[in-house]
């Protein structure tokens, strides 16, 4: 809500960290073991310095044609890499670009062939192999392949998943007769990136026809078709175990049945797998749940009931099955539940169902979490509870394959980056070379009440963050400063929080989804994490600006002024927009904007009568144009501390004639002690209308503002009339605003009704 | 070539074709009179050897089989006695019977609200759709149209506007009364006069209490027209109709007068007061409409009644025999045989969508023997253009659009349905998977069809037309005007499609169709819950767990259903003729009657009996005479089909014919170069070629989207538009390689003749067209384009003849 509500004042600087844009990386990938050169095309990318790995493993030996649109980053990938994807970032520098990708592949890589549109021309390829290509608009991409009788051949196309464009492709396979043998579209383990197995019936040349189902390819529609002779599960049975647990796991999908032995991740959470069947690997990967539950498979059920937490591993083979699963639970102890299908990438749209001893239903879900179900219930009794499980569509098959969770609720603890108005992809932060700059930092699971600092490290040398404390809220700046000579570097920050109540530092887990990709109406595709804050250092800033943190309050339904200055470097004479990076719920802020010649000026700041009252780290940012990148600065932060008003007032409803006088009685309410004095203003009054306020003591509590209307005030009924109170502190002006208040002006009576008492009776309200 | 001809030469004659023996038939043959008050009247018509009918009403002679029962007066038969009485009527030396009973001829029952008010309301117009029968009513009264909810309309009457228009102790000065005869300002001017019989039945109502009888009343089970079909020789013939009203409790009442009468072609048949009146020759439909039912009589009027022997008719099956009875009936000789030449072209644009090219009519004129035009039939069946031509016309009535359907979805969802009919599938069994899919619309690409729409009200609409020829959108607010369908029908229709569950995918564009076993949809009539309940209103029993479209696809691709075969069969005649023997085809009403009704019952029957295969019925229709007649020499109507009737080549059909000829194929929006229009899926192809003649943007599953009527733009841009010019002007065209071979002008000539038309040049065509490029010189290049230009331009190119 509180990103939503700030969005419209912060999304121009939304621009302002991708102007550097990369767009798109051919090839998609490479083959362990080589050094390939991976052309990255976009924007800005001239005075690219480095590659931010985003996971580690791969080694940059060269950048090379360093042009606006591109730049070629050579890379070594050692014969251990891990297969898998690696995203990166380019840092150039004046900024950072989004997350691409590259994968790093086991099979040899191929380039597509310039012309192969058509069966006649089509590329001939050997067995086992990734071909690099792309799909452009209209286009179909035309592959051959010799086989012999009885081969398992599997072919994979990876398009949509590389996150460069909404790639939907098909794949159609013809015979040696020219008869189509398969095709392929969706698959649950590429989602619109199609999938296919075949048995080879007939010895021969077998073609390949590779376009997009709707012929809407695009330059960015690069895609990898694997084939070969891998194998190509969709999932594994059971798909999870213990952190390092060895695994013996079936593969489950493939044309043929294998079993493999896998030793897991030692980290919790869900990885990305590549099990390895007579010394292949599978070109794409199978995920698989880490954590410290215990595991049973289908068919292999403990004596007496699991308690939580556990999980179960299951297939639903058959067409209408629903499998059944025992666990106990204590009564009172809240359980969650979840059906892991679509999330491991199964075809399985699972329903839960979950059931007491006596087969009564508890609870149930379809869709809590995406496709798979999630469900979370207080057991009313010590006991044995029944899990259920089948298809939403009552369908059945050898690799509609689940993981049922059954444990407490997890709680979530951590901090991602939350700027308002700036999308979850454009992470990361530049801090210029002897300047400063900030980002929003959104913590969860972190109780401010504790006194909570965050702090960051692991930051590029030369960079140091200011820590702050988690105010309520959670919401806190990241301020980054970078010395004048620190390196122009990067790295993967990370969070590290000290509470007041503990005397040791500990880690915190910084997670930032961000979308790889936008399909129609901006729409995340699909979501990434990061875990990790990248840092870069760029070159100098052309200025920096400051902000004299206000001594006094920011009241509820009150005002303030904030001046604001800029100290500009030599020969920077271009406009600066400075604005609040972010501001606590209720309090919004304007934007200033210095013209060329100017170096000081102020923001307002307004808070509504709903304002949050509390005292928060704020930063300005100063964004300008460095030729056609905007780049920014922030200030240092400062607090801006909002409470309750100092002053309340209670206005009339009050009537007055033309040419008559009256009076305005107002109330008011010192809420607080203070020293100084009080003014007050009268805001909207009608036209004609003339007022004259009494002095103010301390110990003021009715006001009673003279008010004289001429003879031709304006007549009628004016409802917002509103009182200004201005505070003159020692240390600043509060200024408070109070609506409420009401003036009916009216016409004098004619003579002949004056006196008569018909006035009172007749009282139309203006006329 | 006239094989079959003796087997259907046997057939025994139809039973309307009996009257043409010549002889004596009174209308209705039964009749009850179910009160003192009660009157039918009996039409009498004599026919001649000819089949043409007389009205004889006025100077037959009746008699009665016993006295005491039943009396004949003024043409009217009125109650004596209870009992039961023939009436025996003469003329001419024929007989014929009238049964009449008599029941309560004492009795003088009330006026019935339901049954007499309401349908004086109707007859007056009070409740039609222009005056109080609207929407929001007129002038603040609102009455239900045609009076489709009685008790809604007796509200209105004696509650709304403070109880005025109605003074049961002054009857004559109610508004009801005093409004439509004119005595008190009425917008909608004088509807019956004081005193007369529609004014006595309302004061009487009035009088009575202005009471509703509700249940206590029989209610309208049926309406009969008679006689069913008249033949009427020359103009200016009068011959009267008696409509004739069946009610539950088995009585039967003369309507005539109360039911509202037209005619759907009153410059043959106009109609007034109940009487038809004969003009130019053709066939026209008398509609009737009393209550909530309508039915037809068919007038067909002859230019003479001279005595008329009909030739020697060339039938080959049983379209023939259908097509030829009507010939008979209407004194139309049928068209000659159309030669080989345009038997090719005609049978490859109809059945495939694109031209002969010059080979194969080069193979086909060559050859000699007996079956070849059933060979080049089935050869096309198995061409793979076949299907791309059904599946782009399904497409258009399914709805297959992006503004709906994902890209991909239209394109999935065209595929399948291309791939269904190129192996073959039976049309019943794509319409069941199509209503009884589940899934996700990017993995079962049948599912799209529920993309098409969402509500359930929509959805059954658009299965109605699209499937049954049945346009029910009226009976969602009101009764349908011109059909039986009431709201009722309505609503139970679209109770089957009220439990259709859709949640979004994996991905943010897929979604998932799934039967969500709950849900209903309420009749906006009464608020009441509506039951699945099939049209003609069987009520299925539908157990809780299954999913209503599996019994609604059942019932509705079922060969017993009465609309389905009949819908799919006479939308594949109407691809081979130009128009459906119901048309359009997605009009199917009592008052919109096939032209030939058995023939349209045959087919369906034919196309269930193959198993749904459209294949079959497309080669029975092709190996027709009918469709192998040249154009009528004469005026005869297209719906005769005495001959074939040119039409416009489709859209599509013309730019891949002119992309044909040229050789240039046309480039559209998002496919590769070499699709035709006919394959390309997207109805937004941004071409406007395709636009400009008439492709449907399928917002609407009606037939009538796709725009056949011409425009001046159509002109202008074959005259002088970019598409014709691009391609006669292309480097790469026919043209141009056959002027590289150096080809003759003779052989340009034929090639360009063959492709084009599908034959060779007439002696003055070759000598016209070989003399200007003689004159063009040395470079004739632009003189050939100017002729392959002026051939894009004829009438024998652009139409389908």
């Amino acid at each position: 809500m509180r990103a939503a509500l700030l969005g419209g004042a912060l999304a121009a600087a939304a621009g302002a960290l991708c102007a550097q844009q990369l767009r798109l990386v051919l090839p998609a990938g490479a083959t362990r073991g080589t050094t390939a050169t991976f052309r990255c095309y976009g924007a800005e990318l001239e005075d690219t310095v480095s590659v931010i790995w985003m996971r580690e493993g791969l080694e940059v030996v060269g950048l090379s044609e360093h042009k606006k649109d591109r730049v070629h980053v050579e890379v070594r990938i050692p014969e251990d890499a891990e297969l898998g994807v690696y995203p990166f970032a380019l840092h150039t520098k004046r900024g950072i670009t989004r997350v691409k990708f590259v994968r790093v592949g086991a099979l040899p890589s191929v380039a597509e062939a310039k012309t192969h549109g058509t069966k006649e021309t089509a590329q001939k390829l050997e067995l086992d192999c990734t071909v690099d290509g792309r799909v452009l608009a209209e286009d179909v991409d035309w592959y051959a392949f010799d086989a012999q009788k009885g081969q398992a051949i599997r072919i994979e196309a990876v398009g949509v998943r590389l996150g460069l464009y909404d790639l939907d492709l098909q794949l159609e396979v013809f015979g040696p007769d020219g008869e189509m043998v398969l095709r392929a579209d969706e698959s649950s383990i590429g989602r619109a990136d199609p999938c296919a197995a075949l048995r080879v019936e007939q010895d021969g040349t077998y073609h390949i026809a590779l376009r997009d189902v709707a012929y809407r390819g695009s330059s960015y529609g690069a895609y990898r078709l694997h084939i070969g002779t891998f194998p190509r599960p969709t999932g594994l049975l059971p798909s999870g175990g213990r952190p390092g647990e060895t695994i013996e796991a079936q593969l489950l999908g493939d044309l043929e049945p294998a079993t493999v032995k896998l030793t897991l991740p030692d980290r919790v959470g869900v990885h990305e797998v590549f099990p390895v069947v007579d010394g292949k690997a599978v070109p794409t990967p199978v995920r698989v749940v880490v954590d410290e539950r215990d595991n049973f498979c289908e068919g292999a059920a403990p004596e007496q009931p699991p308690a939580a937490p556990c999980a179960f591993h299951g297939v639903l083979a058959e067409a209408g099955e629903t499998d059944s699963h025992t666990f106990s639970a204590k009564k009172g102890a809240r359980v969650e539940i979840r059906a892991l299908a679509r999330a491991l990438l199964s075809p399985l749209d699972p329903v839960l169902v979950v059931l007491d001893e006596k087969g009564k239903a508890l609870t149930s879900n379809d869709d809590g979490l995406g496709l798979d179900g999630r469900v979370r219930f207080t057991p009313p009794a010590d006991g044995s509870y029944r899990v259920t499980v089948h298809d939403h569509l009552r369908r059945g098959g050898a690799d509609m394959f689940y993981r049922i969770e059954v444990g407490a609720i997890p709680g979530i603890s951590g901090t991602a980056e939350a700027v308002p108005g700036r999308r979850s992809e454009d992470l990361g932060l530049c801090v210029p070379q002897g300047g400063r700059n900030a980002t929003i930092i959104q913590t969860s699971g972190i109780d401010a009440r504790h006194g909570v600092t965050l702090d960051w490290t692991s930051l590029p040398q030369g960079v140091h963050a200011r820590p702050l404390k988690v105010p309520n809220g959670g919401i806190v700046p990241l301020v980054l400063e970078a010395q004048r000579d620190a390196p122009i570097s990067s790295a993967l920050a990370s969070p590290e929080v000290t509470a007041e109540t503990e005397p040791k530092e500990r880690s915190a887990q910084h997670l930032h989804r961000y979308p790889t990709l936008r399909v129609r109406n901006n729409v995340a595709y699909e979501t990434r994490a990061l875990r990790a804050m990248p840092v870069a250092v760029t070159e100098p800033a052309a200025l920096s600006v400051a902000a004299t943190e206000p001594k006094v309050p920011l009241v509820r339904s009150g005002t303030m002024t904030l001046p604001v200055r800029i100290e500009r470097a030599d020969k920077f004479d271009g406009t600066v927009t400075i604005r609040a990076m972010w501001l606590p719920s209720g309090v919004s802020g304007t934007t200033l904007t210095l013209p060329k010649g100017k170096s000081e000026g102020v923001l307002t700041l307004n808070a509504n009568s709903g304002a949050t009252v509390a005292r928060a780290p704020v930063v300005l940012s100063a964004s300008y144009a460095a030729g056609s990148v905007r780049r920014a600065v922030s200030s240092e932060p400062f607090y801006l501390d909002v409470q309750e008003p100092w002053i309340t007032a209670k206005l009339p409803r009050a009537k007055m004639e033309q040419g008559q006088k009256a009076t305005f009685a107002i109330e008011l309410e010192r809420k607080r002690e203070f020293e100084g004095k009080v003014e007050v203003e009268l805001g909207r009054m009608p036209k004609g209308v003339a007022y004259e306020a009494p002095a103010i003591a301390a110990d003021t509590t009715e006001l009673p503002i003279a008010l004289t209307a001429a003879a031709d005030a304006h007549v009628g009924r004016h409802r917002s009339i509103y009182l200004r109170l201005i505070l003159t502190t020692p240390h600043g002006v509060i200024s408070h605003a109070v609506g409420g208040g009401e003036l009916r002006v009216d016409r004098p009576l004619p003579p002949e009704l004056r006196g008569d008492g018909a006035a009172s009776n007749t009282d139309k309200g203006p006329r | 070539m006239k094989t079959g001809i003796t087997l259907w030469c046997a057939l025994a004659l139809t039973p309307s074709l009996a009257v043409a023996q010549g002889g004596l038939t009174a209308y209705p043959a039964t009749v009850t009179l179910d009160s003192g008050l009660d009157a039918h009247r009996v039409v009498v018509v004599a026919s001649d050897a000819q089949g043409i009918t007389v009205d004889v009403t006025s100077t037959a002679e009746v008699s009665f089989s016993a006295s005491g029962v039943a009396e004949w007066r003024e043409g009217r038969l009125v109650p004596v006695g209870d009992g039961e009485v023939f009436a025996r009527i003469r003329h001419g030396g024929h007989g014929a019977e009238v049964k009449v009973t008599v029941r309560g001829a004492e009795d003088e029952p009330p006026v019935s609200f339901r049954n007499d008010v309401v349908p004086v309301l109707t007859r007056a117009g009070c409740n039609g759709g222009a005056c109080h029968g609207a929407a929001s009513g007129k002038n603040g009264f609102g009455l239900t149209l045609f009076g489709y909810d009685p008790a809604r309309d007796l509200r209105a009457l004696s509650r709304d506007y403070r109880g005025r228009r109605l003074d049961c102790a002054a009857p004559e000065e109610s508004l009801m009364l005093t409004k439509p005869t004119g005595e008190v300002k009425h917008k909608g001017g004088k509807r019956f006069e004081r005193e007369g019989e529609m004014w006595q039945t309302l004061r009487a109502w009035i009088a009575a209490g202005a009471t509703d009888d509700g249940d206590a009343v029989p209610t309208l089970v049926g309406l009969k027209v008679e006689p069913e079909e008249l033949v009427l020789a020359g103009p200016g013939q009068r011959s009267p109709l008696v409509v004739t009203a069946t009610y539950s409790d088995g009585s039967l009442r003369d309507v005539t007068e109360l039911s509202l009468m037209s005619s759907s072609n009153p410059t043959s048949a106009a109609v007034e007061g109940g009487v038809v009146e004969s003009a130019a020759r053709g066939e026209a439909f008398v509609m009737a409409r009393f209550g909530y039912l309508t039915e037809v009589a068919q007038v067909i009027v002859l230019p003479n009644a001279d005595a008329w022997s009909p030739p020697e008719m060339d039938r080959r099956n049983e379209i023939d025999e259908l097509v030829q009875q009507k010939l008979v009936k209407l004194r139309l000789a049928p068209a000659a045989p159309c030669d080989d030449a345009t038997y090719l072209r005609r049978v490859y644009i109809d059945v495939i969508g694109q031209l002969p090219p010059p080979d194969a009519v080069r193979a086909f004129l060559a050859d000699e023997a007996e079956d070849k035009r059933a060979r080049v039939v089935e050869d096309l069946l198995k061409r793979p253009e076949f299907p791309d031509v059904w599946a782009m016309t399904w497409a258009e009535v399914l709805r297959i659009e992006p503004q709906n359907l994902e890209q991909k979805g239209v394109h999935i969802f065209t595929r399948w349905l291309r791939e269904a009919l190129r192996d073959g599938a039976p049309m019943d069994e794509v319409v069941r998977r199509m209503l009884t899919s589940n899934g996700s619309a990017f993995q079962v690409p049948e599912v799209n069809y529920w993309a098409t729409a969402t509500n359930p009200k929509v959805l059954a609409e658009n299965a109605a037309q699209t499937f049954l020829g049945i346009r029910l959108q009226c009976a969602q607010c009101h009764n349908h005007p011109f059909e039986r369908w009431r709201m009722d029908d309505y609503y139970g229709f679209a109770a089957f499609f009220a439990q259709i569950g859709r949640k979004n995918g994996d991905t943010p564009r897929e979604s998932i169709v799934y039967d969500r076993s709950s849900g209903d949809i309420r009749n906006e009539r009464n608020n009441a819950v509506a039951k699945p309940t099939f049209l003609g209103g069987d009520v299925p029993e539908i157990a809780g767990d299954v999913d209503r479209r599996k019994v609604l696809a059942e019932w509705l691709t079922s060969a017993k259903n009465p609309w389905f075969a009949k819908n799919i069969a006479n939308r594949v005649w109407a691809r081979f003729f130009g128009r459906g023997l119901v048309h359009p085809v997605d009009d199917v009403r009592v008052s919109n009657p096939p032209s030939h009704p058995v023939l349209h019952r045959r087919l369906g029957e034919k196309l269930a009996a193959s198993g749904f295969d459209v294949r079959e019925l497309i080669r029975e229709i092709c190996a027709s005479a009918t469709y192998q007649s040249a154009q009528h020499p004469g005026e005869a109507a297209s719906a005769t089909y005495a001959g074939m009737t040119p039409r416009r080549l489709s859209a599509e059909q013309l730019l891949d014919a002119i992309g044909q000829v040229t050789e240039v194929p046309t480039k559209f929006r998002g496919v590769p170069l070499g699709q035709s229009a006919v394959q390309v899926v997207d109805p937004d192809g941004g071409n406007r070629f395709l636009d400009l003649f008439g492709r449907p943007d399928r917002d609407s599953v009606c037939t009538c989207e796709r725009r056949e009527e011409p425009t001046l733009n159509q002109i202008l841009h074959l005259i002088n538009g970019g598409t014709i010019e691009a391609k006669v002007r292309s480097g790469e065209s026919r043209l141009a390689r056959l002027l590289k071979a150096e080809s003759s002008p003779d052989a340009i000539l034929d090639e360009l003749f063959l492709a084009a038309y599908a034959r060779a040049p007439r002696s003055d065509e070759r000598e016209r067209v070989l003399r200007s490029i003689a004159e063009a010189g040395d470079d004739p290049r632009g003189a050939w384009e100017d002729v392959l230009w002026a051939m894009f331009n004829s009438k024998e190119f652009l139409f389908q003849h």
